[in-house]
């Protein structure tokens, strides 16, 4: 039979239903809202971000290299300028520093040579702030000047040159945690530099130039295109090019962490929406049972009634599309206002509302609501006229076919929009599956449970009334405690799930803030010195600091085949880089045992004793250098060859603030080696810090101390910004779903009454109904709570690994969220009901 | 008088007007009759019984249990008398469609705080009496409308009530079902002294009652 819509019929139940096919909208259009939203405010963050992230380098991007600029290198910096860029030229160096005193031991220094305009952003703290830099002054770290005994107003020598320091370096804004030099920092003007007569041919000088770009507003894109356009003018492997995103990748990790974070978060709450609007989408369906059946009776063919309810379907699509954007819009707008205010943003932010994005939530919606009862229509326009009308408030069947489509359906659906919003197709893949593999596993799930509590209620006929009957009512209402139980527990196990994530990022985020970070490094500790240095820093900082020796090598065969400095015509620009990589210094280390923040991830680390010579790499460092495992690798340790066989790869977690190192070999190897040590640790009281300097200055004055916390701090403050942004959107996901939920609750309210009104005529009390209720709620409850936590536990650990968030069950973090679970239906459920309690019996049964 | 209604006035409020269904409706019952409620369809009866059994509130006027005026029972009163004193048979059974037939039946005893294994000894003789023990474990949806409606009998006076109201009672059943629920309904009437008004649009049902009280226009004679 044709499927010929009969329009009259289409309106009339269209206007009868008015409420709730708005709330079916509704709880799309949340999930179409956010959607829309979290574009906005990702970009909001990603700004601030980038805003402060440009400050750890001082510049948009840095320009380095080891050899002096040339000619062309020089024009095209021109060219920048002339385009409204700020170029400014640096220089830095290492050199020893001579204090001017008899006691003064000279040590090693960082020069960086500057001119009046830096810092292009960022500030330079100075202690007493503000001096002014003259050609025969210095500004000196004020870490240095206290382990040294110097102050302001000190002569010091640097190379042939006398010097007067001016002020103490508090704070330098491109210290960068790192690309932080081991050694403190001394700062002088460009013209500073040739009365040190320290830069001569063959002097290991590094030239700088930092770049401002004009303003832009997208100053991310815009420095990584900048750094594009210079490396292909300048086409020399001798030079680096940083674009600010770029400088510090504990910030750029994190931030993609995040922002995959947030597009998790997006999809959640859309999903939110599709399960709030698939689930009361269902009760109505199945509420339309009797209807159907007269419809059917009358003569209305199966084909007509699946396109009047596909349409009304449809139309919930429609109305979604429309609320969410607009909703989307002004939610956006909130955000955004909040957002400047918390994350003091400057940058002006613009909200964006384009076609585009309507289409896309227009598609979004009539998907899902046309996709999601799919089956219910199907499954209600084909079922047989009289087994209707019998089966006046039964469920529909269920018929196995359309579910199965459905779920590909759904498995393809995530997929693609996944695909399409985070751009990286593990994650798509990982995602549409884990929510595939849940959503069954949650079905057979809340099935297994409400037949368990039916057999339960049946196998204790000794109950007491309310607790038998609220028990017979979860577990004989069959169809409906499955929905709700499903709707709640997807809920709350996604919610669940995200704050597990939430929490698991959290907490690595914070743990360069946490005790247990080092924010202090010693280097160019002696190996006749380690004993000294290790009783003196063990007595201030109350533990044992990690002691790593450091070995100078250079690789000189891979396999037996020599690396030998090719010339450099004939070679591509890849192979020249490859070439310099190769030919360069490396510090090694020896180690028997890995520390926490390194994890093998292919071969197997050696046992502590271990003599045989045998080399430990850095997955990127071996995927740099081209070898794996298996593969001989030969250098030389100031004259001496050694060769060894790479038997492990590790990852390193470089947010640890561990000293790492790329090649590690056993002790008993590497242990006769000329080698000096490093140090990381953390004193018990920064206070102790001044005088922890001096009594180190006094005994070991080579060894230098490098003072992380401020440039920790720095980044720090941008992380935790991030993390507010992070809290803020999962609690807005949290309130969504909740409301989401709560509607679900509600819809079933009329079913609802007219048993409470059945058994107020036979004599029930209010007080029973209400324990009635109690009990079957608190069952839907105690349910939810149990499947919602597995599934808070299956996906969080999902989502944390395509995130790549170590995963981390914060116990009482997610336990708040699912005691809401065990809580909340009952709660809503009373509210929902309270007035079906007092109704008057008559009127509700003839309601229907 | 077990059963006294005092000028009872029912009105609904429509979008367009206000209907008086009943108009001054005052009779009494006493202990152990047996009334037979007549009267065209749509003429209140069905609205009439609710009053009665205290299911609806009159707009004005009050129904009395043994001088007692429902009204001032307060909520919980009502439920308590309905508890022990009421048996109910609604015009279209109502049952809950999660309980079977045996556990329907059971249900005002479980109410009255009966053990569940005691209510659905009793529940189970109710539903032999009454032809049903073959069908005590189906649910409502399995069950003909006929079946149902003997099953919301048997609910009625399981519990042994004072007064029993029924709305046509036998309206789906076959001559010979009817008869027997009549017999079983008469036999309650008879033995435990329940008052029992039935509505039915059945003259010789009617006939085998003490006493037809016919409703129109809004009011009894
Ligand atoms: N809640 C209501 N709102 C408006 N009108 C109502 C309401 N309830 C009942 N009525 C009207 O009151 C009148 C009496 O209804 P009632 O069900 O009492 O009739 P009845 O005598 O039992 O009829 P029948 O023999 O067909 O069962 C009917 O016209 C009905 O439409
Ligand atoms: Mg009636």
């Amino acid at each position: 039979m044709a499927g010929r819509l009969p329009r009259s019929l289409f309106l009339r139940l269209y206007r009868r239903n008015f409420g709730k096919l708005l709330f079916f909208s509704s709880c799309l259009a949340t999930g179409v809202a956010f959607l829309f939203a979290v574009g906005n405010v990702l970009d909001a963050v990603d700004r601030s971000v980038s805003e402060r992230s440009r400050e750890l380098l001082a510049a948009d991007l840095e320009v380095s290299s080891n050899r002096p600029f040339t000619h062309d290198a020089q024009a095209l910096f021109e060219t920048l300028r002339s385009e409204g860029s700020r170029v400014i030229p640096m220089t830095s160096f290492s050199s020893m520093l001579r204090p001017n005193s008899d006691s003064g031991v000279p040590f090693l220094v960082s020069v960086k040579a500057i001119t009046e305009e830096y810092p292009l952003y960022g500030r330079l703290t100075l202690e007493p702030p503000g001096v002014p830099l003259g050609i025969s002054e210095c500004y000196l770290e004020d870490t240095a000047a206290v382990q040294h005994g110097l102050t302001v107003g000190d002569r010091v020598g640097l190379g042939s040159a006398s010097l007067r320091i001016a002020a103490l370096i508090k704070a330098e804004p491109d210290k960068s945690m790192t690309r932080f030099s081991f050694a403190p920092r001394v700062i002088i003007t460009r013209d500073t530099v040739a009365r040190t007569g320290l830069v001569r041919f063959g002097s290991r000088i590094r030239q700088r130039r930092l770049i401002a770009l004009p303003p832009s507003n997208d100053p991310a894109s815009a420095a990584r295109a900048a750094v594009k356009r210079i490396a292909a003018g300048l086409a020399s492997p001798y030079v680096r090019i940083t674009a600010f995103p770029d400088a510090e990748p504990t910030i750029s990790r994190v931030l993609k962490r995040v922002t995959g974070f947030f597009v998790v978060v997006a999809l959640v709450t859309l999903i939110l929406g599709a399960i709030g609007m698939g689930a009361s989408l269902t009760l109505f369906l199945n509420e339309q049972l009797p209807t159907v059946g007269v419809l059917r009776c009358l003569g209305l063919g199966s084909n007509a009634i699946a396109l009047l309810y596909h349409s009304l379907c449809g139309v919930v699509g429609l109305q979604g599309a429309f609320l969410g954007s607009v909703g989307g819009w002004l939610l956006s707008g909130a955000a955004l206002g909040i957002l400047r205010e918390a994350l003091g943003m400057t940058v002006p932010v613009t909200l964006s509302f384009d076609w585009l994005t309507m289409l896309e939530a227009l598609g979004v919606s009539a998907v899902v609501a046309i996709g999601v009862p799919f089956a219910r229509v199907r499954a209600l326009s084909g079922v047989a006229p009289l087994a209707v009308m019998r089966d006046k408030t039964e469920a529909l069947p269920d018929r196995p076919g359309p579910a199965v489509i459905l779920a590909l359906a759904s498995l393809a659906a995530i997929y693609g929009y996944t695909l399409l919003k985070s751009n990286s197709s593990e994650m798509a893949r990982g995602f549409a599956i884990g929510l595939v593999v849940a959503a069954a596993g949650l079905a057979f799930l809340t099935a297994a449970a409400v037949r368990g509590v039916e057999s339960f209620a049946k196998r204790f006929p000794g109950l007491p009334f309310a607790l038998r009957h609220g028990l017979l009512i979860v577990g004989r209402e069959r169809a409906r405690s499955r929905i709700f139980l499903f709707t709640l527990s997807a809920g709350f196990g996604l919610l669940g799930a995200l704050d597990l994530v939430r929490t698991s990022l959290s907490r690595e985020i914070l743990l360069g803030k946490a005790e247990s970070v080092p924010d202090l490094f010693l280097v160019d500790i002696q190996k006749p010195q380690l004993k000294g240095v290790q009783s003196l820093t063990r007595s201030f900082s109350g533990n044992e600091p990690e002691y790593s020796p450091l070995i100078r090598a250079r690789f000189t065969h891979i396999n037996d085949e020599p690396i030998r400095r090719k010339p450099k015509e004939g070679l591509t620009l890849e192979e020249r880089s490859r070439q310099r990589f190769l030919l360069r210094e490396y510090n090694l280390t020896y180690k028997d045992k890995l520390n926490g923040s390194e994890k093998i991830i292919a071969g197997n680390f050696w046992s502590p004793g271990e003599t045989k010579a045998q080399i430990s790499l850095e997955k990127g460092f071996s995927e740099r250098m081209q070898v794996g495992l298996g593969d001989r690798l030969r250098f030389d340790i100031q004259g001496r060859p050694i060769e060894a066989v790479v038997t492990s790869l590790r990852t390193i977690d470089w947010m640890s603030m561990k000293p790492n190192f790329f090649v590690v070999l056993p002790r008993a190897v590497l242990e006769p080696a000329p080698q000096n040590f490093i140090a990381s640790f953390r004193l018990s009281s920064r206070d102790n810090m001044p005088e922890y300097q001096r009594a180190l200055g006094r005994g070991f004055p080579n060894v230098s101390v490098i003072d992380l916390s401020k440039v920790l701090d720095q980044v720090q403050d941008v992380l935790t910004t991030l993390l507010a942004a992070l809290k803020g959107v999962a609690w807005f996901c949290v309130g969504v779903g909740l409301l989401v939920l709560a509607g679900t609750i509600a819809l079933d309210r009329r079913a609802h009454a007219r048993r409470n009104a059945l058994l107020k005529a036979l004599g029930c009390s209010a007080r029973s109904l209400i324990a009635i209720d109690t009990v079957s709620f608190s069952m839907i409850g105690l349910l939810t709570f149990v499947i919602g936590c597995l599934t808070a536990l299956g996906l969080g650990r999902l989502i944390a690994h395509m995130l790549e968030i170590s995963f981390f069950v914060d116990a009482a973090a997610v336990g708040k969220t699912l005691a809401a679970a065990l809580l909340f239906p009952t709660i809503v459920g009373l509210l929902v009901n309270a007035r079906a309690y007092r109704a008057d019996v008559l009127k509700t049964l003839r309601a229907d | 008088m077990i059963l006294t209604a005092e000028n009872l006035i029912k009105e609904f409020s429509t979008p367009r007007k206000v209907l008086r269904i009943l108009d001054g409706v005052s009779f009494s019952v006493s202990a152990g009759e047996s009334v037979a409620i007549t009267g065209p369809s749509g003429s209140g009866k069905s609205s009439l019984l609710g009053l009665l059994a205290g299911l609806d509130r009159p707009t004005e006027g009050r129904v009395l249990f043994k001088g007692q005026a429902l009204a001032d029972m307060g909520e919980d009163g009502l439920s308590a008398w309905r508890r022990n004193c009421v048996g109910f048979v609604f015009q279209n059974f109502e049952l809950v469609s999660s309980l079977t037939a045996l556990e329907n039946a059971a249900l005002p005893l479980e109410i009255l705080g009966t053990s569940t294994r005691d209510a659905a000894a009793t529940a189970g003789n109710a539903l032999e009496t009454l032809g049903m023990s073959s069908r005590a474990d189906h649910f409502p949806n399995e069950l003909s409308g006929g079946e149902q409606q003997r099953v919301a009998i048997a609910r009625a006076y399981v519990h042994q009530p004072e007064i029993i109201f029924a709305d046509e009672p036998t309206g789906s059943l076959d001559e010979e079902t009817a008869e027997s629920v009549v017999k079983a309904l008469l036999q309650v009437n008879e033995e435990r002294k329940t008052a029992l008004l039935l509505v039915t649009h059945n003259p010789d049902l009617a006939g085998r009652l003490d006493r037809v009280l016919t409703i129109h226009g809004g009011s009894v004679a």
